[in-house]
């Protein structure tokens, strides 16, 4: 079973460093925590254009951060701003599934990473 | 840490700035660092590329066009990361300005979408590099050789 995190380009971008890497995990983390309850408030106001914005920063980030499955659920998120209420939630249930294993994952590297 | 970052500039008050554009701008030649700015949205991205370039050279961060205006004035960078995709005014807005003002400045556009669009608005407004994310270490650093090899004589990092 593949990885659902890449960290060798983020590795290559931090030195290996790992005080840096906790650091960029733990906004990682936080910052996606405020794009998931975001999309789930857009989906739920039906506010379109706040969701496709809110879809493409968190796969920008998770493309950077080496996630690249969850990267390509926020893209798909991102192309169905229009999408009814009811697949919405289906992308959102994609993605909150696939965000549980980068966190988990994440947080086997570093157990303290918060 | 990032720099901090004072009250966002407002885009009707460059005149204001340009003298002190005109200083720091002069100073380009005596550095001992290639000064480059960030302008990126997302933390996380801003935060990794700031980890990517600080060894090397001198950083600023900013997370909207007004705050990269602002510090782009302040401090004359040599090389500018700008994401197209920004809250409020876009990068290619900030891109726009920053040509217009500074004909030798050189700017990299940044983003996650590759869009058609996004390249010919690019073109357009005769910017020196594209790069499409995931950021790596490789596409960072090509930006920043083609930057030294047009600058006749290159400066020492």
């Amino acid at each position: 079973m593949t990885d659902p995190v890449n960290l060798a380009n983020l590795r290559e971008m931090t030195g290996g460093d790992a005080a840096i890497e906790r650091e960029l995990f733990a906004v990682f983390m936080d910052s996606s925590e405020k794009c998931f309850a975001n999309l789930e408030a857009n989906a739920a106001a039906g506010q379109e254009e706040a969701w496709r914005t809110e879809a493409h920063a968190w796969k920008g980030m998770s493309l950077n951060l080496g996630a690249e499955s969850l990267g390509h659920l926020c893209a798909n998120a991102q192309m169905k701003n229009t999408a009814p209420p009811e697949e919405k939630a289906k992308i959102l249930a994609e993605i909150k599934d696939e965000y549980e294993k980068v966190k988990q994952y994440l947080k086997s590297v570093y157990p303290t990473t918060a | 840490m990032e720099k901090s970052t004072s009250m966002p500039l407002s885009l009707d008050q460059i005149p204001a700035r340009v003298a002190h554009f005109k200083i720091a701008k002069s100073t380009r030649q005596k550095r001992d660092k290639l000064g480059v700015l960030v302008v990126e949205d997302q933390l996380f991205s801003r935060r990794l590329l700031f980890e990517v370039l600080r060894h090397e050279f001198e950083v600023d961060l900013a997370a909207n066009a007004r705050e990269g205006l602002k510090l782009y004035l302040e401090n004359a960078p040599d090389i500018a990361f700008f994401d197209i995709e920004l809250s409020g005014e876009s990068g290619h807005e900030l891109a726009r300005i920053v040509k217009a003002l500074d004909p030798d400045s050189f700017v990299v556009m940044v983003t996650g979408n590759n869009s058609v669009e996004d390249v010919a608005l690019a073109k357009s407004n005769r910017v020196e590099g594209f790069i499409v994310k995931p950021y790596s270490k490789a596409k960072i650093m090509e930006s920043i050789e083609a930057y030294r090899s047009i600058r006749s004589g290159g400066k020492a990092t």
